[in-house]
């Protein structure tokens, strides 16, 4: 009996190794993604992601961070070509995260951040498309959940720089990145693993106001 | 529960345990080039490492036995290798074969242009039309700019590569428009009917299409309303022409869109003095409605409704004639409807189709008791299958049909009895045609398509062929062939229905540079026409007409275009040169056609002041001479105009994000421009023909607009539409 009350222990913990291997394996990617800070390392950070989210099959989040890996990859290169290859790779994980979790917050901020990306290879010739598709799913973000400091803040960057370009007043589109920047002092997640990123960016647009 | 025990210590075991045994190795591509960011993994498991900079990877597996190792790399076939772990498994070799891409890979760019904000490569974008100095928000004007066109000034319609206006085909969303331009009288523009915001897409070819088109022998236009919009809108226009409303509502993956459009001109014509007299300055009533609903397969059906109704009289100069003026009252109805479908059926078949149908009321009238009255009826129903057939083959194959019904009496004057016409026309075609991918740098496309006109009972096989090659990332090749018929316009039929169809063969060779922001082209092409109808006239007969004429057009054109060197500057240039004769009509030898200019060359020039919230844009158009007959000489298309120079101005200013104000001016620099002489038809006193210049009404045309948009996104702006 007591062999068997030591057994059945082994047993569960060996489960609960199972079950934890999926978060620690997240847990130690994502501190990758965050510390990442060049093509390679972004990348490897990204196709790690893409690894736990082939074998786990039903898990959106690591579709999601290997989106964002490729978005954050795109984001250090200046080579359009490859830069839309990036950007077209990020888009097919979105797909993939949003068939596993829709109507999902997050998922839709990472699509209008892609359109936002698409922009950056060629302005004038996206700019009128993919800025309007961008802010569409910025907006339909927030509107999804209120709470979520990455949608306002891109959506109040996306703002700003069509303010920018119309050289509207930037009380509206500041006041946004100020209110965003604040909401990532209290974001409230389900799960460590849940997406936070986004504080430095905050804080560099908001000197970006400053500065305006 | 021993068992399971066993199990789950088996398993423990094996993953914690065994294992730990080093995969390493390095990818490259089929050229031998290190491939960065691939993935190599062991198949459902966390175990992997992507290649570095050098395509060198390392990584350590907790597994072992019977494991499937994954390669996998955007852009490249995935490759699974079955391996047994039992040791490490060093300096593993692997090569990626590239994945034949369809989408973005080699397209034959020979006569192609494509406008649009999908893709990578465009020539124009949907935008272009609006912001285009020149173009007048009019589709055909935008078009005008890019080679292979030639500048008509009096017709407004498109002129591609030496052939006559008809030979230009017009489709929205694949199917056919048989009126697409507006009625005017004659040497007065006509404007495209239908309004530029609704497209999406656009493709114009000037020639060696696809065997999907026909009854072209130079030319398509093929017009998209695809996208859902953004959001609900309503958009409303005040110009000094007219006036424009018009109201989006979408849901979710459903929108409806209804506009009305009111142009009128004679407050302008009473500002602006004109050439001729107008008893009724053009006005024109123009309603558009489109419905769109979007399957959740990514499919969609969509109808369209076009009703377009104008009206105008004038009074123009008679050569030779002072005292008397040449009346031309013109009553135009004209309605246009399609509904499109397009769905797949699975993975690697598609389809798509619809039918159209037109309606063209028409009634004209002129000095001496000449009228006209007709009415055209047009519908079409076309169904195509798209099918993958396989990773190197693209297939598509459809049949159409289309029934056209001209009804036209023609008063030639009061001594004579009216003229009665009515032709009736089945075609029915179908059509077969391969994209043969042999790499990613070499495609093929080959097609054939069978067509049938029932009025002159005749069957035609037309085979079409193009090749691309892509030279390297940037640069591409292409050529095309192909074989076009036409038949003849109807009035040609109304008098005969022994004819032939009109023929004509492409030859064309291609060159496309494109990176990003920057494209230029180069084309050289060879046409060949065969069995143009002929026209004598017999006195007191009917005209004979033969199958008999010929010709030929040859030539070459360069495009240039621009958004990258300078910050803020769009701008782009085309030049065509065409070498043109035919034998056709009236002309009993091969001529240059009235229609033909050797050189034609546009320089379009958009530049963007944010801090003006400004944009500023020019358009420069010269075309060389175009040929004329003057009867004092007795030859034929002897004489040439002098040359056609045009520099048009536009200024668009963001009052709001959503609001927009318009303005633009043509012919700045005020030159004279004469497209031919109209002669009159018997001599005066001392035997000499006299003669007025065709050109246009006023030297200038001016049009400022105030151009508002409601809708809950208050940044939301017409041209968020493009």
């Amino acid at each position: 009996m007591k062999n068997s009350i030591v057994l059945l222990v082994f047993i569960l913990s060996v489960h609960l190794s199972f079950a934890n291997k999926y978060e620690s394996a997240m847990g130690s990617a994502i501190e990758k993604l965050y510390a990442a800070n060049d093509q390679e390392t972004y990348v490897t950070a990204a196709t790690t992601f893409e690894r736990i989210g082939d074998a786990e099959k039903d898990q959106w989040l690591p579709y999601y961070y290997a989106g964002l890996g490729y978005i954050w990859t795109s984001n250090t290169i200046n080579d359009g070509n490859k830069i839309d290859e990036y950007l077209d790779q990020a888009q097919s994980l979105m797909d993939k995260a949003e068939k596993l979790s829709p109507n999902n917050d997050e998922i839709v901020t990472l699509q209008g951040y892609i359109y936002m990306m698409k922009v950056v290879v060629d302005p004038p010739t996206r700019g009128p498309e993919f800025s309007g598709l961008a802010m569409q799913e910025f907006g339909r973000a927030v509107g999804m959940n209120a709470d979520n400091p990455r949608a306002l803040l891109l959506l109040g960057r996306m703002k700003m720089g069509t303010d920018q370009f119309f050289g509207n007043d930037l009380s509206e589109s500041c006041g946004m990145i100020s209110k965003a920047s604040q909401m990532f002092d209290d974001q409230k997640t389900k799960s460590k693993l849940d997406p936070v990123w986004g504080k430095e960016m905050a804080e560099m647009f908001v000197n970006e106001c400053k500065s305006n | 529960m021993k068992r399971l025990v066993f199990i789950h210590l088996f398993y423990a075991v094996s993953h914690f345990t065994f294992g730990q045994y080093v995969i390493s190795g390095n990818v490259k591509d089929e050229k031998g080039n290190a491939l960065f960011g691939v993935n190599i993994y062991i198949k459902d498991t966390y175990d992997g490492a992507s290649s570095d900079l050098n395509g060198n990877f390392y990584f350590k597996s907790s597994v072992s036995g019977k494991q499937t190792i994954v390669t996998s790399y955007i852009g490249y076939k995935l490759i699974e290798t079955e391996v047994n772990l039992v040791g490490d498994l060093i300096g593993q070799q692997l090569e990626l074969q590239e994945e034949i891409n369809k989408i973005d890979g080699v397209t034959i760019s020979a006569g192609a242009f494509e406008a649009s904000d999908k893709k990578k490569s465009v020539i124009l974008r949907t935008f272009d039309v609006v912001t285009t100095a020149g173009a007048t928000a009019d589709i055909t004007g935008v078009m005008n700019t890019l080679p292979g066109t030639q500048t008509v000034g009096e017709e407004g319609k498109l002129f591609v590569r030496g052939g006559a206006g008809h030979e230009v085909k017009t489709f929205i969303n694949g199917l056919l428009v048989a009126e697409p331009y507006g009625q005017t009288p004659q040497n007065i523009p006509s404007r495209f009917r239908f309004n530029p915001f609704l497209f999406k897409g656009a493709f114009f070819s000037t020639g060696g299409y696809s065997a999907e088109y026909g009854q072209a022998l130079s030319s398509i236009l093929r017009l998209d309303t695809y996208d859902l919009p953004a959001r609900s809108q309503t958009d409303i226009s005040i110009m000094s022409v007219g006036a424009d409303v018009s109201h989006t509502i979408k849901k979710d993956n459903t929108s409806l869109y209804g506009q009305v459009q009111y142009t009128d001109l004679s407050a302008y014509f009473s500002l602006v003095p004109q050439k001729y007299e107008w008893n009724d300055a053009p006005k024109s009533l123009n309603s558009t409605v489109h419905f769109k609903q979007k399957f959740k397969s990514a499919g969609h059906i969509q109808a369209y409704l076009n009703y377009d109704r104008s009206r105008m009289k004038v009074n123009q100069p008679l050569p030779g004639k002072i005292y008397e003026t040449g009346l031309f009252d013109i009553d135009n109805d004209n309605f246009y409807s399609n509904l499109a479908v397009q769905n797949s059926i699975n993975d690697r078949l598609s389809y798509r189709g619809g039918v159209s149908f037109s309606a063209n009321k028409n009634e004209i009238l002129m000095g001496e008791g000449f009228s006209s009255k007709s009415n055209i009826r047009s519908s079409h129903a076309k169904l195509v299958f798209d099918h993958d057939a396989s990773e190197h083959v693209f297939l598509r194959f459809g049949a159409e049909w289309i029934f056209n019904d001209h009804k036209e009496i023609i008063v030639e004057n009061e001594n004579n009895s009216p003229l009665n016409f009515d032709i009736d026309n089945h075609l029915a075609t179908t059509f077969a045609e391969g994209d043969v991918y042999f790499s990613n740098a070499l495609m093929a496309r080959i097609g054939l398509r069978y067509e049938y006109n029932s009025l002159i009972d005749n069957k035609y096989i037309a085979p079409r062929a193009s090749l691309a090659y892509k030279l390297n990332k940037n640069s591409q090749f292409s050529f095309a062939y192909g074989k076009f018929s036409q038949l003849p316009v109807k009035e040609y039929l109304y008098w005969s229905n022994m004819l032939e169809p009109e023929k004509a063969t492409h030859y064309i060779f291609n060159y496309q540079y494109n990176k990003t922001g920057r494209i230029f082209r180069a084309e050289l092409y060879y046409k060949k026409y065969e069995q143009l109808v002929t026209k004598e006239f017999i006195y007191n007969q009917s005209p004979l007409l033969k199958s008999d004429g010929y010709g030929e057009a040859k030539g070459f054109e360069l495009f240039w275009r621009d958004s990258k060197t300078f910050k803020a500057i769009d701008y782009w240039v085309s030049y065509s040169y065409l070498d043109a004769e035919r034998k056709y009509d009236i002309f009993p030898a091969p001529v240059m056609p009235y229609y033909a200019s050797n050189h034609n060359l546009s320089v379009v020039y958009k530049h963007f002041i944010a801090q003006l919230k400004s944009q500023i844009g020019w358009t420069y158009s010269f075309a060389s001479g175009r040929p004329y007959t003057d009867p004092n000489t007795g030859s034929l298309n002897s004489e040439m105009t002098k040359s056609y120079n045009d520099l048009s101005i536009n200024y668009s200013y963001l009052l709001k994000p959503n609001m927009i104000i318009h303005a633009s001016l043509s012919n700045v620099l005020g030159f004279r421009n004469i497209y031919g002489y109209q002669y009159n038809y018997e001599p005066n006193e001392s035997g000499e023909y006299e003669s007025i210049p065709i050109e246009p009404q006023a030297k200038r045309f001016f049009m400022i607009g105030f151009f508002l948009t409601i809708s809950k996104d208050k940044n939301a702006n017409m041209l968020n539409n493009l």
